[in-house]
């Protein structure tokens, strides 16, 4: 069993295609600078339509995160214990994430993270964080 | 409140596993037990409301109980529907009973709830995975119930200084009250000691093994009616004095203060219909998926200062014996946790506290406040219950 993969619609294609090339979008209205996370239609701040995809810098801190010992999935089962963790970006929409390449017993809210790009089944790459 | 209110009856299933039954007839079983128990009368009840069983587990095999109940009953109904709003779907129920009786939709308004909660790992796992966090980008990374509420518990123990020795504190007094309940499942289990909740194995910091619900199956239903109907079904009903309700974010990954998640908006809202002040509540439920919860709870519904709800648990505050009992049925860690029928036993607790039909755990509650939320504290419902109208 390996982990998880995303279902990938018309709407979510940009980031995974941003992805598989190590970039970090996100969508942000053009009309009022909002960022939008997860992928959605309308901004929620003005409701207006026109988002475009804009890079991201792949930095941030940690806002909050608990480390698992017993997993919930098979493919997840050679992992624990791993972090699952909330990563406030430097722009400020909050991500989930796992925290890797780091000891678990070190991991400290509000430290600083960066992005980190983990291959899973096939090659195709999913968006994580470390400990700067 | 304009037109007076009640839950004028209650009934619940004891917490167990229950192999031998289907869901459906948990759901009979339920209401069996309180038309057993009180005298309700065919043309007492015009509306029912049902939550629907098999979402914890996985198996959500009928959304539409309502309708069969309806027939089962026997009832002319003016409405009747089946209800998710999560965990606070019990407290939703309530408050849409009181406004369907506050509209002259009905008298009577029965609601029924059944449920299953298989262990973790079970085969709901990967469905639970994508539903209780973004199914195409937060379940990439292993998110379950336990770690998930356990985010939302480090960001606080990160803001405030609370320890696990006060989430410890929590369990050892819910069980306290759990022993002095002869329906609750962990009673026969015997006392919790701190250094047995810390010494537990983890799961997923900062919970370990007895800082999380017991899962089981159950249920339990109650009336919610008018003054003059409750009157003849109950001398002392518990009055529905206030209510008040908040839905936000269904992903916990965006949460960004604790300091509002919106239960504390639908505890305002309830002191304000009814007139009243958390310095008037004698007995809180709230809802208690993790030992954390409540700790968050006391403060988010304004019963003790932001930061010291681990100051509370520690004191023995909520414990028997406390000056303001908190889950004294057990909670869902003691009492246990009936999956999709959890919320129930929440406001049976506090409606039986109000009765005066508690038992050997009676305490003085004139006023009981109930706090239940759903999804990952997505939603949440506040009843505040009292002794007089
Ligand atoms: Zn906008």
């Amino acid at each position: 069993m390996s982990k998880l993969l995303p279902d990938i619609d018309d709407l979510t294609q940009p980031f995974w295609d941003a992805a598989q090339q190590r970039r970090l979008v996100m969508q942000r209205c053009t009309d009022c600078g909002a960022f939008v996370w997860h992928p959605q239609p309308w901004c929620r701040a003005c409701y207006g339509q026109r988002l475009a995809w804009q890079p991201l810098a792949g930095t941030g801190e940690l806002f909050t995160y608990s480390v698992v010992h017993y997993a919930p999935l098979p493919g997840y089962a050679d992992e624990v214990p791993y972090v699952l963790a909330t990563v406030r970006l430097t722009e400020g929409p909050q991500m989930m994430t796992n925290l890797i390449g780091c000891d678990w017993r070190e991991v400290r809210i509000g430290q600083p993270l960066e992005l980190r790009w983990e291959e899973r089944t096939g090659g195709f790459l999913v968006p994580q964080f470390t400990p700067v | 409140m304009p037109v007076a209110v009640a839950i004028a009856a209650v009934s619940e299933l004891t917490p167990g596993r229950y192999p031998q039954r289907a869901t459906h007839a948990l759901y009979q079983d339920a209401i069996a037990t309180l038309l057993a128990q009180w005298p309700i009368k065919p043309g007492d009840i015009q509306g029912l409301l049902v939550a629907p069983a098999g979402m914890a587990d996985g198996v959500s095999d009928n959304i539409f109980v309502h309708e069969r109940l309806v027939e089962e009953l026997g009832l002319d109904s003016t409405f009747a529907e089946t209800v998710n709003v999560g965990g606070s779907t019990h407290a939703v129920m309530a408050i849409r009973a009181a406004l369907a009786i506050r509209a002259g939709l009905a008298d009577g308004v029965l609601c029924v709830s059944a449920g299953r909660f298989p262990n973790v790992g079970g085969g709901g796992a990967q469905r639970n995975t994508r539903m209780f966090a973004h199914p195409d980008f937060d379940s990439l990374y292993g998110p379950y119930i336990p770690p998930i509420y356990a985010q939302v518990a480090t960001r606080h123990m990160h803001e405030t200084g609370i320890g696990r020795d006060a989430m410890a504190a929590v369990a050892v007094g819910q069980r306290a009250w759990a022993i002095r309940h002869p329906q609750a499942l962990m009673a026969a289990k015997g006392p919790l000691t701190v250094d047995s909740v810390l010494a537990a194995r983890p799961i997923a910091s900062p919970f370990h093994l007895l800082d999380c619900s017991v899962p089981c199956d159950g249920g339990g239903a109650f009336l919610v009616a008018s003054a003059a109907l409750a009157r003849r079904i109950n001398p002392q009903p518990a009055w529905l004095r206030g209510f008040g309700e908040v839905h936000r974010r269904a992903n916990i990954s965006q949460l960004r203060r604790l300091d509002d998640v919106g239960g504390q908006a639908a505890a305002q809202a309830a002191f304000r219909m009814a007139g009243l002040t958390p310095g008037d509540v004698r007995l809180a439920q709230l809802y208690d998926s993790f030992s954390y919860n409540p700790i968050l709870g006391v403060e988010h519904m304004g019963l003790v200062p932001a930061g010291q709800g681990g100051r509370f648990f520690l004191d023995g505050r909520g414990a028997p014996g406390g000056d303001l009992p908190v889950n004294s049925n057990g909670g869902l860690l003691s009492f246990g946790h009936t999956g999709d029928a959890s919320g129930m036993s929440v406001i049976a607790e506090a409606a039986l506290q109000v009765m005066g039909r508690a038992g050997d755990r009676q305490v003085s509650a004139p006023v009981a406040l109930v706090h239940c939320y759903g999804g990952m504290m997505s939603e949440h419902a506040v009843l505040l219950l009292g002794n007089v109208s």
